[in-house]
């Protein structure tokens, strides 16, 4: 048996709370660490205890949730952050993943799959809904229909600036953009692989790299190493 | 230079001061250079030392069809006193006194208004010649004549002889003005500053009249303004009258070319009385017709002068425009004093000149009443109107100026003003199409949840509030319950525009609950344009009807499997989607259980696809009676 899987909460719903961590604590392989209802609460301690999984509402009282997400993805790199999504709001869900998340849950009463979602995620898998793969299609297609990528220097000041805003994203290869087009279109993982000549796995890493792309950390930590090369001033 | 006096032309009046002062400056100008010329004609060359000034000469006179006379005559002569209408030949000789210029100086004589043909000789010797005796090519009595003595010509201790022979055409302002003797030095000093004055004046007024003149052609010509039109011929009548007197070789023989200087002359003079009444906007019809009618009869009177050697005729035609001139006055009078126009005051002063000159030319000049006088006053005199004429076009273009700037800058106000009207017209609109498709919206939604959800949960508080509610029918009511619940919550959605999105969408919510009943489904979705707005929302019925339909096959159909087909044929006018949807069930409804509730599925799909002008096909999908096939073609509009 493989060590439990270290989860933290922070959600202000007492109700929803509650029913979350009957389901981590039910589940053999999770364990749950912390549980928080406000961000400065969970910030407090993330800062002294490691954790494999975060469970972030957006709707805190005190602070955005994807500020937490962010901070989070700062302290612990390591740690995958999973968004708790009321149903129909996967449109926003972008923002969280350029905040850094890696996934999301639905807060529609089904919470009974939170477990599997979760070793899911750790495992290297990323749920992507087809409104939400319209949404990334769209984003980028906006954005190479504009110049060409910029160069990085100007972007990473713009960046350095305002960190929350968004940059423009790495571009998308021609695979990914593929993928994107058929999720949008309904098709399952599955029958993306079938229909691109390419195992279900290789479409899940297609998928984890598109989160990756949208991700500023990835790229504000890009920029701090070529800064400490002195490419950029 | 207001020509109105209403209040609203104050401004104009302000910027009216700029040629105003240009006006008064060229005023100045021209009373130094009048005067300044007046003194060199008033310098009296016998006060000046070393110039005898001559004051009679023994004179042979043949004018001709008279007998020739020989008698003393005065200086200055003017032989078309003495014979008026007749040309002729006369000879003057003149004693010079002995000792009027010292022994080895040069010495000089200096003649005016000798013509029209003249010899000069001194002492029997021939010094100067001026054109050739009787032919009428050359006039010298235009210019002054500087004669350069030699001084082996002079006999020393006796009196000097000298001779001018003329020759003389009729009408030609022929005679022998004034004769001078003296040092070469002190005469070339005076004839030099003479003839300046005169050649000098006449070239400026010639050039002024000629560029004015011009000037104002061409704003005739392009905007037909009488004012322009009049002033240009004036002018330009008044350059031949400047020209004459400096140019002493006319390629016009004599008497035509006499008879069109003074026809120019008459129309100088009258058109420039038409023009002050132009300038002052009064015209009343008799004086216009009164100027048009001396104008015409000094010209007639000029032509007959001329053609039948009666000069008494031009002097006629001379005083009806002098007396034109006056019966004018009146009204720049009139215009300058009651109504105050400062316009006016100018015409005053330059007319009343003008009239002053024109009465000192008639009568001292060309009659020689009160002692006579050769030099005329009137160029000097009309050249005012010159300087007016260009006050007033200055005037007129700045007033024009201010005129545009003031309306562009009325109409660009104007403009600022109705673009604020359009922006809140349209701003305006736009809230009431916002809150209309706020409305719109919310409407839809009620409709959304009562029609949905609504119905599924009252189908499930019938089913609980029977005796014994069945565990698995309940739960069967809850998930269609959420599943309708999910659909109104999917079309908030913003992705909705389109429509392979919108399916996908029904099948990630849908998945699950077939995955649990063991059906598979085969996804055939193929890219599609962009929908327009408006059929969004019809989408979103499409994808009722779907949901419908997968229920059905879910609840009724025992199938194992399901194939999806969404195709674009932008090949069909107008261009539809179509929607295939086929399972391996047991096929149509034949158990009368489920036919009700089938039925009235089918129903519900049919009025929604009609609602969206969408076709819907439902038929038994092979011919082994298993499955069943629904198709839905439906036209859509691409934004």
């Amino acid at each position: 048996m493989t060590v439990e899987t270290q989860v933290a909460l922070v959600e202000d719903d007492t109700g929803m709370r509650e029913r979350i961590a009957r389901v981590v604590d039910a589940d053999p392989s999770l364990s749950l660490a912390y549980c928080a209802s406000n961000a400065a609460d969970i910030l407090g301690w993330l800062a002294d205890n490691a954790v494999d999984v975060l469970l972030v509402d957006l709707g805190l009282p005190d602070r955005p949730g994807l500020q937490v997400i962010s901070q989070c993805r700062n302290m612990q790199p390591a740690c995958a952050v999973m968004v708790l999504s009321i149903f129909g709001d996967e449109a926003n869900m972008v923002q969280a993943f350029e905040a850094g998340a890696s996934g999301y849950l639905l807060k529609d009463g089904t919470e009974a799959d939170l477990a599997t979602h979760i070793r899911h995620l750790r495992a290297g898998g990323s749920p992507m809904s087809p409104v939400i793969a319209r949404k990334l299609l769209r984003r980028w297609q906006a954005h190479s229909g504009a110049a060409p990528a910029q160069p990085v220097a100007v972007t990473a000041s713009a960046a350095a600036a305002k960190p929350a805003v968004a940059v423009t994203p790495e571009r998308l290869s021609p695979r990914e953009f593929e993928v994107l087009d058929l999720v949008s279109r309904g098709f399952t993982y599955v029958e993306v692989g079938v229909q691109m000549g390419v195992s279900a796995s290789t479409v899940q890493t297609h998928i984890r790299n598109i989160y990756g792309k949208l991700d500023v950390h990835n790229k504000s930590e890009a920029v701090f190493e070529a800064r400490n090369l002195g490419w950029l001033p | 230079m207001c020509t109105t006096n209403r209040k609203p032309c104050s401004k104009h009046a302000i910027s009216a001061g700029f040629p105003s002062a240009i006006a008064a400056l060229l005023a100045c100008l021209w009373l130094a250079l009048v005067l300044a010329g007046t003194t060199a004609h008033a310098a009296k060359p016998s006060d000046t030392a070393g110039i005898v000034g001559v004051t009679y000469a023994d004179a042979t006179l043949e004018p001709d069809g008279l007998p020739v006379e020989q008698r003393r005559v005065t200086l200055p002569f003017r032989w078309d006193h003495e014979f008026p209408g007749r040309g002729g030949r006369a000879t003057y000789r003149i004693g010079l006194p002995p000792s009027a210029v010292p022994r080895d100086e040069p010495a000089a004589l200096l003649m005016s208004g000798v013509g029209s043909q003249v010899t000069v000789s001194f002492n029997d010797a021939l010094v100067a010649s001026y054109g050739t005796l009787g032919d009428p090519g050359h006039d010298a009595s235009k210019s002054n004549l500087l004669v350069p003595v030699a001084a082996a010509l002079r006999r020393e201790g006796q009196a000097q002889s000298l001779v001018v022979r003329t020759t003389i055409q009729r009408q030609r302002g022929a005679g022998l003005g004034n004769v001078q003797y003296g040092t070469e030095g002190a005469l070339s000093a005076l004839y030099r500053s003479q003839q300046n004055w005169r050649n000098t004046s006449a070239i400026v007024y010639a050039v002024s009249l000629l560029l004015m003149g011009g000037l104002a052609g061409g704003l005739w010509l392009r905007q037909r303004d009488a004012l322009y039109g009049c002033f240009a011929l004036a002018a330009l009548s008044g350059v031949a009258r400047n020209l004459d007197r400096v140019w002493p070789d006319v390629p016009v023989s004599w008497p035509l070319w006499g008879a069109v200087v003074a026809v120019c002359y008459a129309c100088h003079i009258g058109l420039i009385a038409r023009f002050v009444l132009l300038v002052l906007e009064r015209n009343p019809p008799w004086l216009v017709r009164s100027i048009h009618a001396a104008l015409a009869l000094s010209v007639a009177l000029a032509c007959a002068s001329f053609a039948f050697a009666r000069p008494l005729l031009w002097t006629a035609g001379l005083v009806i425009l002098q007396l034109t001139s006056i019966v004018c006055l009146p009204y720049v009078v009139h215009g300058a004093l009651i109504a105050r126009r400062r316009i006016a005051a100018v015409l005053m002063a330059a007319g009343t000149m003008a009239i002053l000159a024109g009465a000192h030319d008639l009568l001292l000049v060309r009659m020689g009443l009160f002692g006579g006088a050769d030099y005329t006053l009137t160029p000097h005199a009309m050249f005012f109107f010159v300087m007016i004429l260009a006050g007033l076009v200055v005037e007129r273009y700045s007033r024009t100026v201010d005129d545009y700037s003031a309306l562009n800058a009325n109409l660009a106000a104007r403009v600022a003003e109705r673009e604020d009207q359009l922006r809140a017209a349209f701003e305006t609109m736009r809230q009431q199409q916002q809150t209309q498709a706020v409305l719109l919206e919310r409407q839809r939604i009620m409709r959304e949840i009562h029609d949905g959800v609504g119905s599924q949960l009252v189908g499930l508080l019938n089913v609980v509030t029977q005796t014994t509610p069945d565990r698995v029918v309940v739960e069967e009511h809850v998930k269609l319950a959420l599943d309708e619940m999910r659909m109104a919550v999917d079309s908030l959605q913003p992705t909705h525009d389109d429509l392979p999105t919108v399916l996908a969408t029904l099948r990630y919510r849908l998945q699950p609950r077939l995955d649990a009943a063991g059906i598979e489904l085969v996804w055939d979705v193929a890219v599609m344009p962009a929908l327009a707005p408006f059929a969004a929302q019809a989408a979103l019925q499409l994808q009722r009807i779907l949901l419908e339909a997968f229920t059905n096959v879910l609840k009724h159909a025992r199938a194992t499997r399901i194939v999806m087909h969404a195709s674009w044929h932008s090949e069909a006018t107008p261009p539809l989607v179509r929607i295939v949807l086929t399972d391996n069930g047991r096929g149509l409804p034949s158990a009368p259980g489920d036919a009700r509730h089938a039925g009235h599925g089918i129903a519900n799909m049919r009025s929604r696809a009609q609602s969206i002008g969408a076709q819907l096909h439902i038929e038994t999908a092979s011919d082994a009676g298993g499955g069943t096939r629904l198709r839905l073609d439906w036209p859509c509009a691409l934004p």
